[in-house]
């Protein structure tokens, strides 16, 4: 069976990155996600229990290069079903974006892979779960146009007696017409709001 | 060139004017200018805080402003005229600056945004909103809004009443970008219609007989 690799490319294991890990793995199970590059121990520790560890880089396994397909921004060509023939693993960078995005994907993945299959899932920049749940559903014989994605996420944090919203403005895949953000997530946004400050 | 060129070309000069200006006299508390074409020349006001800052000491400053406008922006006979803020706290230019400065010391970004939006609003503005965006506390980059009051977003309310700054600040994380919209507190939106009061019949007789 066809495996994703999210490919761990930030410095330390920030709490959203967790979250998003985490949410990947609840999405498409753990036994079918991987997170490889983990070079700290501690890491690695807490993301076994979302999935397999391999402390290497996906970059290093030279043998394997071309059944591994990245997803990466930069990429010319969209992702179809089609691609993914004789295909192991999918990659996703693990990668918290910035605004605009610097296209770190190519820079830290695809760049040392040149055998590898480089597919893009569309003009703006998805969240790592979002990414993985889409390229799960590809893997599962959808075709991208059939799944909804709402680009920019704007979440209300309170009304009164000021108006406080947080803008993601990324990607996120629709399920059932919501968009695909751990409730965790939204939480941890939500925490340190300092509503003593507007009164 | 063609009409909408050069009104296009106008407009990203008077930008790059705006953005020159607004990095030179960020110590005189910068707030915005405005350019108008005389048959003299051009007539340039700027808006600070502390006009005696862009003066200069006898008019040195604000002569070599003068040099730089016509030589760097190829400006005609610029005259330039300062002029003081009446009410900083209605200045998008000077909130942002402010929050931009609150920012550098360290203080949380929703702690400035809140602090400004309140302080802009006791100050008799109709509406107001102000974006906070980049990598706020975390690593990967979003963007905060806090809005109050009314504020058109569209039409010529949006044109004429709402006034706008951007300004960006370089932190540790990344740069971080303010931007603060302001509603005149002048503006008397056409949707927003106000009943008077119905008086009781007796009080009107009773007023009609006192008069």
């Amino acid at each position: 069976m066809m495996k994703i690799v999210i490919e761990h490319c930030e410095p330390f294991l920030s709490k959203w990155l967790l979250i998003e890990y985490e949410f990947a793995s609840k999405i498409i199970g753990e036994e079918n996600l991987i997170f490889s590059n983990v070079k700290n121990m501690k890491d690695a520790e807490v993301l076994s229990q979302y999935g397999e560890v391999w402390r290497e880089s996906i970059t290093r396994k030279e043998e394997i290069q071309e059944k591994i397909l990245i997803l990466d921004p930069k990429a010319e060509a969209r992702l179809k079903p089609f691609d993914l023939k004789g295909i192991s693993y999918v990659v996703v960078g693990g990668i918290l974006g910035d605004h605009p995005p610097r296209g770190r994907t190519y820079l830290f993945i695809s760049s040392k892979m040149p055998l590898s299959k480089k597919r893009n899932i569309g003009d703006w920049q998805f969240s790592i779960d979002g990414s993985v749940y889409i390229a799960w559903q590809v893997i599962h014989g959808k075709r991208l146009e059939e799944i909804p994605i709402v680009k920019g996420v704007e979440i209300v944090i309170q009304k009164e007696p000021f108006e406080h919203i947080i803008g993601l403005p990324y990607a996120y895949p629709l399920v059932n017409g919501r968009p695909l953000i751990s409730e965790k997530l939204i939480e941890y946004l939500k925490s340190d709001v300092e509503i003593s400050e507007c009164a | 060139m063609s009409t909408v060129k050069r009104f296009m070309k106008e407009t990203i000069k008077k930008v790059e004017i705006d953005e020159y200006l607004q990095k030179e006299l960020e110590r005189a508390g910068y707030g915005g200018m405005e350019m108008m074409k005389t048959p003299l020349g051009t007539r340039v006001t700027v808006y600070a805080m502390r006009p005696g800052i862009v003066i200069g000491r006898g008019g040195e400053t604000v002569q070599q402003l003068t040099k730089a406008l016509e030589e760097k922006f190829n400006l005609s006979n610029p005259q330039i005229s300062v002029a003081e803020i009446e009410a900083p706290e209605l200045n998008p230019y000077v909130i942002a600056t402010r929050i931009a400065a609150a920012l550098k010391r360290g203080v949380h970004f929703r702690r400035a945004g809140f602090w400004a939006l309140s302080r802009v609003m006791e100050a008799g503005a109709l509406g107001a909103e102000i974006i906070i965006s980049g990598k706020l506390t975390t690593e990967r980059a979003r963007y905060e809004k806090f809005v109050a009051g009314y504020l058109p977003k569209s039409g010529e309310a949006a044109s004429k009443y709402v006034r706008n700054a951007e300004v960006h600040v370089q932190l540790k994380p990344g740069i971080y970008g303010v931007k603060v919209k302001i509603v005149s507190p002048e503006f008397k939106p056409l949707d927003r219609i106000e009943v008077p009061e119905a008086k009781v019949e007796g009080e009107a007789a009773q007023e009609e007989a006192e008069s």
